[in-house]
């Protein structure tokens, strides 16, 4: 056997690097969370096969002609695979808790302060406008919406920040509780609510995404494409004429493009170009900006408890950071755990929906705010 | 007084109706005894013409409890009898009837938001005591266990497994 040859046999040995090790191991870490802990597995479960398969030595799913690079120029490179995720979205989402409870969306609303508390930080350390902004938008706690307005503002950060995103999102369970559970009393969580069942005409149904295009559309130009797609997908799913279409979009299209966006991501995890302080950095102020999102939400839930004599259940704050629907399942879980006869659960998915819509809008203020075209 | 038999998921109940007034009714049904007044929704002809509403007798009430009724807005509209679940006051109002067996406060669980029953996971006799799982609850997509109010035996379970039900809707009956 010449040296050649067995330089050739030897090739993948030879080429193992240090980087490319630890993203393995942080890649079967994902793995490890999705299949163990059960955490976001649809997201984490790709993701972390795609870094497994980008890092191994000489991949040839990266690069030029690489599967994964394919997948990621397909949808990822283009905002597509967001977008499309979001046409799933809406048409899973019920906004029938927030249309009986209106007084829901400034929850949504307050569940943003985040995203701007963690941009000016991020500018604070040293990250550019277009990175700050991106980084910030972490804050928004909405992984389609992270992707897209990181991909149009920072190309170079949208693997570590969809990482966090994603990873922060599954962490929601345990990240909100002790938040929650340090702003607020014993006799605060156990406020009761009484359930408002206003029966929502399907007319409003319809009318709302309608409503919601047009009038956001023409504030925030820049979320068009995000609230569109999120507001088409519940279009369909409410005007109740196309049920294969709102079937499609909410199981085959989500599922299959969720598939091909965890892969694309994880795939751009590539060792060398990932481990470094800024990725350290996105990290932990990801975190950041989860906390300080949480934060807000109950601090104006407080504050809306204060203005409504001690008849509104605090907690409800923090379903309106977005996370849709994890953060109102929290939410109900954590009253609960004071009152088991506690239902706030409608309540808290008002405020979640009006946390989702407001995610986008916050994205789209975003990229007026960075001129992103 | 008339008499009626009405069967929801091969339950069957009995129901006696009394007129008191044109639009005022006081039905009787498993022994309880609820005024009901109907109301016209002119608006809402084409689909509901008729909403039971819970007449409180007590002086301090504010509204009575609208019973369920066939909605087309909702996902999956299986409206129970209204009959059936007239007599179910929410949690939060005031009692619109005391029970003939006088079990002082809490002696049915009602459904607090909408949803299907996944599982029901006692049967009609067993003794629970406060804070066991009598089922389980979906909602928006999340399992919410019910659990009984207060010690006692199960008497009635007025729902099946895979039963839609309305806010408010009674699920079940208990004796101390």
């Amino acid at each position: 056997m010449s040296p050649e040859t067995l330089h050739y046999l030897l090739q993948g040995v030879q080429n193992v690097t240090w980087q490319s090790l630890v993203m393995i191991a942080v890649g079967l870490l994902l793995i490890w969370l999705a299949v163990k802990k059960e955490y976001e597995p649809l997201l984490l479960l790709p993701i972390g096969a795609g870094a497994v398969l980008a890092n191994l030595p000489l991949s040839p799913m990266v690069g030029e002609h690489g599967a994964l690079t394919v997948l990621y120029n397909m949808g990822v490179g283009n905002e597509l695979f967001p977008l499309l995720i979001f046409v799933g979205i809406g048409a899973m989402t019920d906004f029938g808790p927030l249309l009986e409870n209106p007084k829901m969306v400034l929850l949504g609303g307050a569940g943003q302060f985040g995203i701007f508390l963690t941009l000016l930080l991020a500018l604070f350390l040293g990250f550019n406008h277009n990175q700050a902004a991106s980084i910030g938008i972490i804050g928004a706690i909405d992984g389609p919406t992270s992707i897209y307005v990181s991909n149009k503002l920072a190309p170079e950060l949208v693997a570590p920040i969809t990482v966090a995103a994603y990873s922060y999102m599954s962490l929601v369970p345990i990240i909100m509780p002790p938040i929650m559970r340090a702003l607020t009393t014993a006799k605060e969580r156990a406020i009761k609510m009484p359930y408002t069942s206003r029966e929502i005409s399907q007319r409003t149904r319809i009318l709302f995404p309608i409503i919601v295009t047009i009038v956001v559309g023409t504030l925030v130009p820049f979320a068009t494409p995000l609230i569109g797609m999120l507001m088409l997908g519940n279009l369909m799913r409410e005007s109740k004429v196309v049920e294969r279409l709102t079937g499609a979009a909410s199981n085959e299209l989500a599922n299959i493009v969720t598939l091909f966006l965890g892969l694309a991501i994880g795939s751009t995890m590539v060792g060398a170009s990932f481990i470094n302080v800024s990725t350290m950095l996105i990290l932990v102020l990801g975190l950041v900006a989860f906390c300080l999102d949480t934060v807000m939400g109950v601090l104006f839930g407080k504050l809306m408890n204060l203005f409504s004599g001690g008849k509104f259940n605090p907690l409800i704050g923090a379903a309106g950071i977005s996370a849709f629907p994890m953060a109102a399942r929290v939410v109900q879980r954590e009253a609960q755990r004071e009152n088991f006869d506690n239902f706030i659960l409608m309540h808290a998915m008002g405020a979640n929906a009006a946390g989702q819509v407001a995610s986008v809008v916050a994205g789209g203020v975003l990229l007026a705010l960075m001129g992103a075209a | 007084m008339r008499r009626y038999t009405i069967t929801v998921n091969d339950t069957t109940k009995v129901v006696d109706v009394e007129a008191l007034g044109a639009d005022t009714f006081r039905v009787q049904l498993d022994g309880r005894l609820v005024d009901v007044r109907l109301e016209d929704h002119r608006d809402l002809a084409w689909e509901a013409p008729i909403t039971p509403a819970i007449q409180s007798r007590r002086a301090s009430a504010t509204h009575g409890v609208v019973a369920p009724s066939p909605d087309p807005a909702a996902a999956a509209p299986s409206a129970p009898a209204p009959a059936a679940s007239a007599g179910a006051p929410a949690p939060a109002a005031p009692r619109a009837a005391a029970p003939a067996s006088g079990g002082g406060g809490r002696d049915k669980m009602t459904a607090p938001m909408p949803g299907v029953i996944l599982t029901i996971d006692q049967g009609v006799g067993a003794q629970v005591k406060r804070g066991d799982t009598v089922m389980v609850l979906e909602a928006m997509k999340m399992k919410n266990e019910l659990k009984a109010p207060k010690d006692g035996v199960i008497a009635e379970i007025y729902v099946a497994e895979g039963a839609q039900v309305k806010f408010g809707e009674t699920l079940v009956r208990f004796e101390a």
